[in-house]
């Protein structure tokens, strides 16, 4: 109530309550007593209550504004609430009678069967993968365990340490000269190098823990079919966050691989944690970097692939160290 | 054409040379230095680097003495007393031999590996012509000439590095900064060829051999040439090696 208002009441309140007594002669005497009374309290009461109620509008011209419904948010929502007779009775019947929902929640979507012969979006797919194509869960290391530690010196003087500790694990190289060649080393203590089915989804955070001095050295991650063909006949696809992905080819003399570029992957920071999901659905991998769909890649080979990660020291590098966690995989 | 062809043939033959000539000039192989920076890592990953303890003694029991190029007026006494090796060596000085005490483990080591020992001066005369010292030795367990390093501590409370090989015939010693305590705990650390040395667990010294190993891991008493007596004790050995935990 404004204050115009109330100060408005308040002279109709004193014409009426006092306009007796100037118009009623025969009761002006008691009147005018009386009307002094009723005066006081109407000086006393409605000012302070107007004053009062004037105070909470500290703005004249404020509105109300209805405040938004809370309930579910979205178009279709229609809240069907049970006769609560049913229950008194005790006759519920929970079976679902045509065109009748017994939930009090929203209407549910008609159930469709899925088609999983049609791969969703890569953007939806890492979203409903593991329910629709991936139920199984093969293993899921999280590191927790504290083991010892796998040292020993590879060609060029190279130390190579793999360690869990603090809940991760680590695959570390260290030259104390500047190496003289680069070197990629994996986790042997762990065996990365898994049988795998054909379809899988392996998920992996990887962090690069040092580099010293800064440009040492990096991280990567693969997935090849070298437990079927054997090292130096391998293919698969190959990650190094901050550079590239490689496709991996084998060259005739079981010697070298052949590298071949794949996607631009100089987006990623390996000095934060990145997680890494890989997706094999029907012969083509889809990658994720932080759950964000990077690239996808047929790699063309039908059959088993296995899953490696390590650290890579560059040449000219002292040390680097690779941290990995949460590494899960899941089949089909 | 022809003397440029000629020319030209001399101009590759120069370049061929010079990347033979550049390898060979720098820094001697022993001269070759590990950065700060990587010595620092070094020491704080020592724990881990070498994690398995190969052997440990701390000289309660009675132990055997080799001997080494005494001569008919050297007296070579070694003892366990008091819970420490102990060596004393008097030697008729002749101005020509060094003379060596010492004792290596039968077992033959790998490459990478850090060996720690208790070292104690009890007394050398001449003052500086001789010491206290650990280290290794491929003397007998590889095909390769003989070469060994070691760290010696004198009565002036030194410690200083030596390494020689036979092969090359190259030898270097140097004088090690070091708090100067007596008795001093060396620990002598070989890794990838290269030697570190730690004096009271601090880094010391370090020097480059190349070498890979096996070696015998050896301590004893040394006297050079003016030489005359030296007295050694050593407590509180302990090898580890490089390996899997």
């Amino acid at each position: 109530m404004s204050l115009a208002a109330g100060f408005l009441l308040f002279i109709v309140g004193v014409l009426l309550l006092t306009g007796r007594c100037f118009f009623a002669a025969d009761v002006r005497k008691n009147c005018l007593s009386r009307q002094f009374l009723c005066l006081c309290l109407v000086f006393v009461i409605f000012p302070t209550v107007s004053g009062f109620v004037s105070a909470q509008d500290l703005d004249e011209d404020f509105e109300f504004v209805d405040t938004p419904d809370y309930g579910f948010s979205g178009g279709e929502d229609e809240f069907e609430f049970i006769d609560g007779s049913e229950f008194a009775s005790g006759e519920t019947d929970f079976e679902t009678a045509e065109g009748e929902s017994d939930a009090v929640s929203e209407e549910l979507p008609a159930e469709e069967p899925i088609d999983l012969s049609v791969i969703p979006e890569p953007d939806e797919l890492l979203k409903v993968a593991d329910e629709l194509y991936f139920p199984r869960v093969d293993f899921s290391e999280t590191f927790w365990r504290t083991q010892g530690y796998l040292n020993e010196v590879l060609e060029g003087d190279i130390i190579h340490q793999w360690f869990v500790r603090s809940g991760m694990g680590s695959d570390l190289l260290m030259s104390m000269f500047p190496a003289e060649r680069s070197l990629m080393t994996s986790n042997i203590r762990l065996d990365m190098k898994r049988d795998l089915e054909k379809d899988y989804h392996a998920s992996i955070i990887m962090l690069r823990g040092e580099d010293i001095p800064a440009g040492s050295g990096g991280c990567w991650l693969r997935y090849t079919n070298v437990k079927v063909k054997g090292n130096g006949s391998e293919s698969g696809l190959i990650l190094f966050p901050e550079r590239g992905a490689y496709a991996v080819t084998p060259v005739g003399n079981l010697e070298d691989l052949e590298y071949t570029f794949v996607a631009d992957l100089s987006g990623l920071d390996l000095h934060n944690a990145i997680k890494f999901d890989f997706i094999r659905l029907d012969g083509v991998s889809y990658i994720y970097a932080n759950e964000t769909f990077l690239f996808s890649y047929d790699d063309g080979y039908d059959g088993k692939m296995s899953f490696e990660g390590g650290a890579e020291l560059y040449e000219g590098g002292n040390r680097v160290r690779c941290d990995f966690d949460n590494f899960t995989m899941r089949y089909r | 054409m022809k003397k440029l062809i000629i020319v030209l043939l001399l101009i590759l033959t120069l370049l061929l040379f010079l990347p033979v000539s550049a390898q060979e000039e720098g820094l001697s192989m022993l001269e070759r230095k590990v950065s700060d920076e990587m010595i620092e890592l070094l020491t704080q990953n020592l724990d881990n680097l070498f994690p398995i303890t190969v052997k440990r003694d701390y000289f309660n029991t009675p132990g055997q003495a080799l001997y080494s190029d005494n001569g008919p007026e050297t007296i070579i006494e070694i003892s366990n007393d008091l819970g420490k090796h102990n060596f004393r060596m008097f030697a008729n000085a002749d101005t020509v031999h060094d003379h060596i005490a010492f004792e290596f483990f039968d077992e033959a080591y790998e490459t990478d590996f850090q060996l720690t020992m208790d070292v104690t001066v009890n007394d050398n005369w001449p003052m500086g012509q001789g010491g206290c010292f650990v280290g290794f030795t491929n003397y007998g367990v590889s095909a390769f000439a003989d070469a060994e390093t070691f760290a010696l501590v004198t009565d002036a409370k030194n410690v200083e590095i030596y390494h020689r090989n036979q092969a090359d015939d190259s030898g270097s010693h140097y004088l090690l900064e070091t708090r100067g305590r007596n008795p001093a705990k060396l620990s002598i650390i070989h890794l990838t060829g290269h030697t570190y040395v730690y004096v009271d667990g601090i880094y010391a010294g370090q020097i480059h051999d190349g070498l890979k190993g096996p070696f015998h891991l050896m301590y004893g008493s040394m006297l050079f040439t003016e030489g005359d007596a030296v007295g050694c004790s050593f407590d509180n050995l302990v090898i580890r090696k490089l390996g899997n935990q």
